[in-house]
């Protein structure tokens, strides 16, 4: 991973004003493309469609709320409870209460009852109050809970929990890039489009940082700000920052001499105008890709803080706390922090395949 | 000559067994690493752990709750109560082979008691005016007023006897030289990972029945677990009780489950709305299940609290508990004016108690149903400690879950530092700024008089006070859930949270 960030720089920095002239229309729809042929990129878009539909319709799809506990329902296997025949045979998902006794483990009531597709259960408002109902996707009907993927150690479900939690992780990386490339980009042009003492100024601060292995940056920066999500979305926000700044710079240069930016120069337009309309343009591809790519490493940046308690506060179903706390069962009950973990697994491998699909795709040098 | 080499054959055998039997090590895998090895530094139990083989206090505490003479034979007051004659024991030597007299127990409680010191537990023996030698092995502690814990106080281990000439000697390095008189002499401290202590030949009492002893500092419970799995660790303490059931089933491993003086519980900040109104402590009380969380989140390991101390501490009586009653709860809110329920803030720590965490988030999902709205913080143990240590006008900490484990077994431990209006932080442990003008008095009558029924009775009264008051939300006392694999005989586990190998042997 910060390998593939590190190689982003040499890969795409230059090649993308080759060819010289303005920007030119007639790449992207071969690059679109190239895209869609690449398998890797439809797999890499098909894991963060799903991720992104889980958080538009969390509450619809998770059957309880992430912090509603039952301790007499602790840690219960997955599907304990849940089988594919009623008590008479018949077909569909029965749900039988599962509940665990200090004593005796595990134990399955006897009475069982049908699992209803879009059944109505608590009210629930979503995506800043514009979507608001009282339909679940499915729900037991009857005084039980059903537990797909069991429970953690509150006894509170852990599909649900996990449901509810993919929008931080995803927020958090959002907010992270968009912090790191908002600051960083700017930055990074400046730095190479001026040169001299900015450049050198800027690039030894950026040096400084780079010094650090991000996450000891970004864990750094909790620890003097505070812990909570919104601390971790500007600390891991700010440890990309020099991260995009030595990128951009790096194309800015390859760019910064071309004939359309002397043509810029030549018809007397400003420095700053120049850089915003027809440099910047010209290295957007790096960026998109480094993007990408950093999404990934903001969301592990996120669990990795939340893992150490640094990150998201309980009862928050943040995935890297859920990991941590779920390794205290490890040997009991596996399932709490396996969940979790393949979770910010396939969301991390979506963004980077995302990544490297798109490094492809945009890199001249590699299309056939 | 066949018969004598038989002989010689035999006695060989003999020879070989028996050292190999003395040449065995117990190794003991705490959740952390000793602190200080400074015994009147100490203020952990796994530090008490260690140094409690290497030091001894002039009384003892049994498990079972009785004081008995430790260094000293004896003890006697003067009748008007103000000067206590301790004799000692004639035949102690220190590990460097100093004997141990009354000129060196003065020199030992004179360092304790130096204000310059500033040791935290000084305030243990802080009526004692003066240390007086009367001969070699007797001598007389005077007092500033009546003091009816002295004794109690004299089995702490911070109160261990130490060599004047060592700390002189040593300076700053004492802590990690530790001389001593206990059954086990210091060998290396590998900091943050392993104590390393062997049999001392010079012990005055019963030998151990181990010739070496090796404390591993693991914090991680299931690295701790596996290492009494696989028998690298013949102890691991603070077993989660997740694992009970799993480790019990292990035909080499026995968990023990024995109760501590160490009561967990949440306190009000009694200076801050809306903790300032009985009705709401009440109402917190009634709405968190106690019985639930000490069965599901415990395992059933740890005992509701019925009273703000421990049963087995002197002066415990049982004052009931605050039965769950969610309805009873909105009731007393709607009565304090807060039918809608509040928001406040819980604070907690997360990995210094047994289930801290998860004890936490139960409660706050049990006050939420009666409307109670306790967002959760939890900070690093040692900024945890300076935030709740602040004076009431810096304190912004409403609630927070912290344990007090009274291991001098006298209630005037656990109470006079936690409940008296002398106490508030941040000049002593009283961080819930509970203040009752009663309970101050009482409290004061009961340190003053030596007639323990009389005590008893001040004790009860002062309990069921905090009890009507809702001084604190009651959680429970804690159990100690130590793995001991077979073959260790003799270990003790005190209710002062110390595993203690004094007398241990392994087969």
């Amino acid at each position: 991973m910060t390998d593939a960030s590190g190689t982003s720089d040499t890969a795409v920095g230059g090649p993308v004003g080759r060819g010289g002239g303005a920007p030119e229309p007639k790449r992207a729809p071969r690059w679109r493309k190239q895209l869609l042929r690449s398998p890797i990129a439809v797999a890499g878009f098909t894991i963060i469609g799903f991720f992104l539909l889980v958080v538009a319709l969390a509450p619809f799809l998770a059957p309880y709320s992430p912090t509603s506990q039952s301790l007499r329902s602790t840690y219960i296997p997955p599907g304990v409870g849940v089988s594919f025949r009623g008590p008479e045979g018949q077909l569909g998902l029965w749900v039988q209460q599962a509940t665990r006794s200090p004593i005796a483990g595990v134990v399955v009531a006897d009475e069982a009852y049908p699992v209803r597709f879009f059944v109505r259960g608590e009210r629930w408002t979503w995506l800043f109050g514009l979507v608001s109902s009282d339909v679940k996707l499915f729900g037991v009907d009857g005084p039980v809970r059903i537990y797909l993927l069991g429970t953690d150690e509150q006894g509170r479900d852990l599909l649900s929990r996990l449901i509810h939690g993919a929008w931080i992780s995803l927020f958090i990386g959002l907010i992270a890039v968009l912090i790191g490339a908002g600051i960083g980009v700017p930055i990074g042009a400046i730095s190479g489009f001026f040169g001299g003492t900015t450049d050198i100024i800027v690039q030894r601060v950026v040096d400084i940082m780079l010094a650090f292995p991000g996450i000891l940056l970004a864990i750094v920066l909790v620890a003097t700000f505070g812990t909570g999500l919104q601390n971790v979305m500007i600390a891991v926000g700010i440890a990309a920052i020099p991260v995009y700044a030595r990128l951009v710079r790096g194309s800015v240069l390859s760019v910064r001499n071309r004939e359309y930016v002397e043509a810029a120069r030549a018809l007397g337009r400003r420095s700053i105008p120049t850089l915003a309309k027809h440099v910047i343009p010209n290295v957007l591809a790096p960026i998109i890709v480094q993007s990408s790519l950093q999404m990934a490493i903001a969301i592990l940046f996120a669990a990795g803080l939340g893992f150490l308690g640094l990150g998201a506060r309980p009862p928050q179903p943040e995935w890297g706390l859920m990991l941590a706390r779920g390794r205290e069962y490890l040997a009991v009950a596996p399932h709490v922090a396996t969940f979790p973990g393949l979770a910010i697994v396939l969301v991390v491998l979506g963004f980077n395949l995302v990544g490297d699909a798109l490094r492809d795709a945009l890199d001249p040098r590699l299309s056939k | 000559m066949f018969h004598r080499s038989i002989r010689t054959a035999l006695a060989l055998v003999m020879a070989l067994t028996l050292t190999w039997s003395l040449a065995q090590t117990i190794t003991i895998a705490q959740g952390t690493d000793a602190v200080s090895l400074d015994p009147h530094d100490v203020t952990d139990s796994p530090s008490a752990t260690v140094v409690s083989h290497m030091y001894e206090t002039l009384f003892d505490l049994t498990p079972e709750g009785d004081i008995v003479p430790y260094l000293a034979t004896g003890a006697d007051l003067s009748s008007d109560g103000l000067t206590w004659t301790v004799t000692l024991r004639e035949d102690v030597v220190f590990h460097d082979g100093t004997p141990m007299t009354a000129e060196v127990v003065k020199g030992s409680m004179d360092r304790f008691l130096d204000p310059d010191n500033a040791f935290t537990f000084r305030f243990l023996l802080s009526r004692v005016t003066s240390i007086d030698v009367v001969d070699d092995y007797t001598l007389t502690f005077t007092l500033s007023d009546q003091f009816a814990p002295f004794l109690a106080h004299l089995t702490h281990n911070t109160t261990a006897i130490v060599l004047p000439a060592a700390v002189e000697e040593f300076g700053e390095a004492f802590n990690e030289n530790p001389v001593g008189t206990g059954p086990f002499s210091f060998v290396s401290w590998d900091r943050g990972s392993r104590i390393d202590l062997e049999r001392f030949d010079g012990y005055w009492g019963e030998q151990p029945g181990i010739s070496d002893l090796v404390f591993l500092a693991v914090p991680e419970n299931t690295t701790r677990m596996a290492l009494v799995e696989s028998g690298e660790a013949d102890v691991a303490v603070r077993v989660p009780p997740q694992d009970i059931a799993r480790l019990n089933a292990n035909p080499n491993i026995t968990v023990e489950n024995v109760s501590s003086l160490r009561t967990i519980y949440i306190y009000f900040n009694h200076t801050m709305e809306p903790f300032t109104d009985r009705r709401v402590r009440q109402a917190v009380n009634y709405a968190v299940n106690k019985d639930e969380i000490a069965e599901f989140i415990f395992g059933g390991a740890v005992r509701p609290s019925d009273a703000a101390i421990a049963p087995g501490i002197f002066g415990y009586t049982s004052v009931g508990p605050y039965e769950y009653d969610p309805e009873r709860a909105r009731a007393l809110l709607a009565e304090a004016g807060f039918p809608d329920g509040f928001s406040t803030t819980l604070y907690s720590p997360s990995g210094r108690y047994l289930q801290d965490i998860q004890t936490t988030e139960a409660i706050q999902s049990q006050l939420a149903e009666v409307g109670i709205n306790a967002e959760i913080e939890t900070l690093e143990w040692s900024s945890y400690l300076d935030f709740t240590n602040r004076p009431p006008a810096d304190n912004t900490v409403p609630m927070a879950m912290l344990g007090w484990g009274t291991v001098t077994g006298d209630a005037d431990y656990g109470l006079y530092a936690l409940f008296h209006t002398d106490q508030h932080v941040p000049a002593g442990s009283n961080r819930s700024f509970y203040s009752n003008a009663l309970v101050d008095q009482l409290l004061d009558d009961a340190r003053s008089t030596a007639d323990d029924s009389l005590r008893e009775q001040l004790y009860a009264d002062v309990l069921q006070l905090l009890h009507t008051d809702a001084a604190w939300l009651f959680l429970h006392s804690e159990t100690q859930l130590v793995a001991v694999r077979d073959g260790i005989e003799g270990l003790v586990i005190h209710p002062t949270e110390r595993v203690l190998a004094l007398t241990a042997s392994k087969n």
